[in-house]
């Protein structure tokens, strides 16, 4: 390819790089290199070397501590109801929601940015996003620390695996109400009356694996939430001391579930119905094509070539869902396609991007507040308060309008302000490598009256926003 | 500090904090140059997403059937409509609205989508056709089209029902100071080589380059008394002569699976508690008004495990203002013996939505009902409406 073929790949596949910097090897062994381990998901400082942060910095990293959090703050909260003040509140608040925030905030940055594995983290994202658990509504934010790990965890791994442990983690059963779900045949539905909630079982199905292509109807998303049944966390269902996910026989419907044409018969008490029916989903030719697509249209176009799209699937096929085969494979489209086809950066992957070119700081010790949540709320993606299951767009028509666009000029020209380090010679050459050398856009760059401007011009080309 | 904001009973969601839960968009400036000519209507959107349970809100006590299927799900103190509908107590100003000929409430109805899924019929609410994602436009954007309100309408993401098939936008509010002009001017023409990013950054250049009197804004609010505050903002709007003719009040939550009861009834406070405040707001333009609700779907007749319901089809939509001719119910009620329910489960539809928005956007922007049905929505016509609007 005629262009800078590094700082494509760093910036199609990665966060791009910090001006005046390159790649270390070559760029196929450099991304292929990333997948294969799960990197250590540390507070990276700008110089590589983990941050000491206070402990409230700590994550609750396992759903165990997570659970007990949750079920603190759920007992504080019936205290509250007893005794209610400003100060109880004000705890409440920080422990349960903006420390919460401020964890995730700084494990989705500065491991990207300042991290080894800045690829990997791009296909982090994306199953995060995937399978979003969105706390806009209810009070699960303490568990997304363990959340964002698990998922991270499984990505070497197989998609079923991954799918069936994110959706019996205590964030999703909580997030789509399964917890609750009761089957209306099971001894405890029987006795109690409470009966199915179908929001899991229908989003497994048309969000997380087949998508409603695979043609399945009202009685497949009744079946599929029946199987999901039983399937619950402690301390939502309080039967046990020990915190974090239960399947409870009690709750389970009994019987056999037909789903898409196929029976799923229990055994010892019906927890395998669940993990029989992912491992179908997981390799239905339906997923197949639509985490496929969805792959294909988050890194290489929003109308990727369907060869592409084909041959990532016939991988997934073949692999049987292995995911690093599966990332392998979108990562060879993006070398063979090479910038004939381009990517709109979306909001939170070029916001890190800026970071990690001017070389700006991502300040960690801040609680609660933090300015990357704070500029995320303003292009218009609050991290993990997706109004709705089916979370972020990929998709370059939902974040262009004249509103956002002119929202990344002011984060840009706020960045630009904010940017100390960063010498005049190294950002001209940066504008060189990506624009052309002495294109009209890098002299637009190289000629501004100050560096925030000049930063800012970059920050907003198109050759920028662009991936 | 923000603090919690609502209590819900029961297991799941005992708290939740202070969360953005409704939006604004306002769209439909009239050209000033021609702007003796346009007509002093003004419409209101109310998006309720999540599937508004219609049975919960507009309860049908007439019909048997009804507490049986809902033991947790009836609530004391229903306001009485026609005798067989009543109304849930929190929709209280809707319901005095209803006893001034003010409020059209309409129930077994919904977009003609049965797949219970809330992304399609979210689409098809907001677009008027018939399957999902067929078009980049929604009923509203090309309703102001139509009636030449061209450029118009902005914001973070525009909500698909204001889409136009060539929409433009304008400015909002944000805590991000404005960079100097120059960065903009160094912009325009890197943007303007740019097939895809140059309609926006002529549309910035318009703005901050050669301003305007062009005011449109978006704002997001949080909490159930936030919507109110937006529907304040939005009549304030609304009400000057030459201000936007459509305001979008985007409403989140009303995805009941769990403790529906407490859940949706705080809802539908915050719908009623706006509707009071438009109704105030809009002082002597509220005989000009016309305020609608849209939800994707009802819900299922029965309960679920968790006190709530899950996604139906058939729901309850509500028209109230100044603009219509006299209160009413209109229904062809379908029944709640499980014979009578959508594949044994749901309300069915026995009314087209889309039947209702086309009535109102002849109405609203004057528009003749036959070029509405040409380049708005093709919803068959429905003659019930025509003695209120």
């Amino acid at each position: 390819m005629a262009v800078d073929e590094k700082l494509f790949v760093a910036r199609r596949l990665g966060f791009g790089l910090k001006a005046g910097e390159d790649l270390p090897g070559a760029p196929r062994d450099w991304a292929l290199d990333q997948l294969r381990s799960v990197p250590p998901l540390d507070f990276f400082g700008a110089d590589g070397a983990t941050l000491h942060l206070p402990r409230d910095a700590q994550p609750i990293d396992n759903f165990a501590d997570a659970c007990s959090q949750w079920n603190d703050m759920r007992q504080k909260d019936d205290e509250q109801t007893k005794k209610f003040n400003d100060t109880i509140q004000m705890v409440m608040w920080m422990n349960y929601e903006a420390l919460p925030r401020w964890r995730q905030t700084l494990a989705l940055s500065l491991t990207a940015v300042n991290g080894q594995s800045p690829v990997f983290e791009r296909f982090w994202h994306f199953w995060v996003n995937h399978f979003t658990v969105s706390t806009a509504e209810n009070n699960g934010k303490v568990l997304q620390d363990a959340y964002m790990r698990l998922i991270r965890a499984r990505m070497t791994g197989s998609f079923a695996d991954l799918t069936f442990d994110v959706i019996t983690s205590p964030a999703m059963l909580l997030y789509l109400d399964n917890a609750a779900s009761v089957g209306p045949k099971s001894r405890e539905g029987r006795n109690s009356g409470e009966t199915l909630n179908e929001n899991l079982g229908r989003e497994l199905l048309e969000l997380h694996t087949v998508s409603p292509a695979a043609g399945y109807t009202q009685d497949d998303v009744v079946q599929a939430a029946l199987a999901l049944t039983g399937w619950s966390f402690v301390p939502w269902y309080r039967d046990s001391k020990k915190f974090g996910t239960i399947f409870n026989t009690n709750r389970h419907e009994p019987g056999v579930r037909k789903i898409m044409g196929k029976d799923y018969k229990p055994k010892d008490g019906g927890a395998n119905q669940l993990r029989d029916l992912v491992n179908d989903l997981a390799a239905h030719p339906s997923t197949i094509a639509h985490l496929s697509m969805k792959l294909a249209q988050a890194f290489i176009s929003d109308t990727p070539p369907q060869d592409s799209v084909d041959r990532i699937a016939k991988v997934f096929a073949d692999s049987n869902g292995d995911l690093v085969a599966i990332h392998t494979a979108v990562i060879e489209e993006v070398l063979t396609l090479g910038p004939s086809t381009r990517k709109l950066a979306t909001p939170m992957t070029w916001l890190l991007q800026c970071y990690k070119v001017t070389g700006t700081p991502i300040d960690p010790a801040q609680p609660p507040g933090h300015s990357i949540d704070l500029i995320m709320k303003e292009l218009g993606r609050p991290l993990d308060e997706s109004p709705q299951p089916n979370g972020w767009s990929e998709l370059a028509a939902d974040w262009l309008s004249k509103a956002l666009l002119d929202r990344r000029v002011r984060t840009a020209y706020l960045i630009g302000t904010a940017t100390q380090d960063l010498l005049p010679d190294a950002l001209g050459s940066y504008a060189d490598r990506l624009m052309g050398v002495d294109s009209a856009a890098a002299l637009s760059v190289k000629r501004a009256e100050s560096m925030p401007l000049a930063i800012a011009t970059l920050l907003t080309s198109p050759q920028f926003l662009w991936l | 500090m923000t603090p919690p904001t609502e209590c819900i009973e029961g297991g799941l969601s005992r708290r939740s904090f202070m969360k953005a839960s409704a939006i604004l968009t306002l769209a439909g400036l009239p050209d000033l140059a021609w702007s003796a000519e346009v007509n002093d209507r003004r419409l209101v959107i109310v998006l309720l997403r999540g599937g508004m349970d219609g049975l919960f809100s507009m309860p049908p006590v007439g019909d048997k059937n009804l507490n049986s299927r809902r033991r947790h799900l009836v609530t004391d103190g229903l306001l009485k409509l026609d005798g067989f509908f009543t109304l849930h107590p929190a929709l209280k100003t809707l319901h005095q609205l209803y006893q001034d000929n003010q409020a059209l409430l309409v129930h077994g109805i919904s977009v003609p989508y049965t797949g219970r899924s809330h992304f399609e019929g979210q689409d098809i609410m907001q677009t008027g056709l018939l399957t999902p994602y067929a078009s980049k436009s929604g009923w509203a954007g090309r309703a102001l089209e139509v009636a030449g309100y061209g450029s118009v309408t902005m914001s973070l993401p525009v909500p698909l029902v204001l889409r136009g098939e060539n929409f433009a936008e304008s400015r909002y509010p944000t805590w991000m100071v404005q960079p100097p002009p120059e960065l903009y001017s160094k912009l325009v023409p890197l943007w303007a080589a740019d097939d895809v990013i140059a309609p926006f950054g002529d549309q910035i250049r318009d703005e901050i380059l050669h301003p305007t009197n062009t005011m449109a804004i978006t704002k997001t609010s949080e909490g159930e008394t936030a919507l109110s505050t937006l529907a304040r903002d939005a009549a304030s709007r609304l009400v000057t002569a030459d201000g936007p003719r459509v305001a979008v009040l985007d409403y989140v939550g009303f995805d009941t699976h769990s403790q529906e009861d407490s859940q949706q009834a705080s809802k539908l406070r915050g719908l009623d508690t706006a509707i009071a405040t438009l109704q105030k707001g809009m002082r002597d333009r509220w005989k000009d008004t016309l305020v609608v609700t849209v939800t994707e779907f009802g819900r299922t007749i029965a309960e679920n495990g968790s006190w709530g319901t899950d996604h139906g089809w058939g729901s309850a939509i509500f028209v109230t203002g100044g603009l219509l001719k006299k209160a009413g119910v209109v229904a062809d009620w379908p029944g709640l013996a499980t014979k009578n329910l959508y594949e044994g489960r749901d309300l069915k539809a026995t009314i087209d939505a889309r039947s209702l928005y086309a009535k109102i956007i002849s109405s609203v922007f004057q528009i003749d009902p036959e070029m509405v049905k040409q380049k708005v929505i093709d919803a068959p016509k429905d003659d019930r409406f025509d003695a209120y609007i």
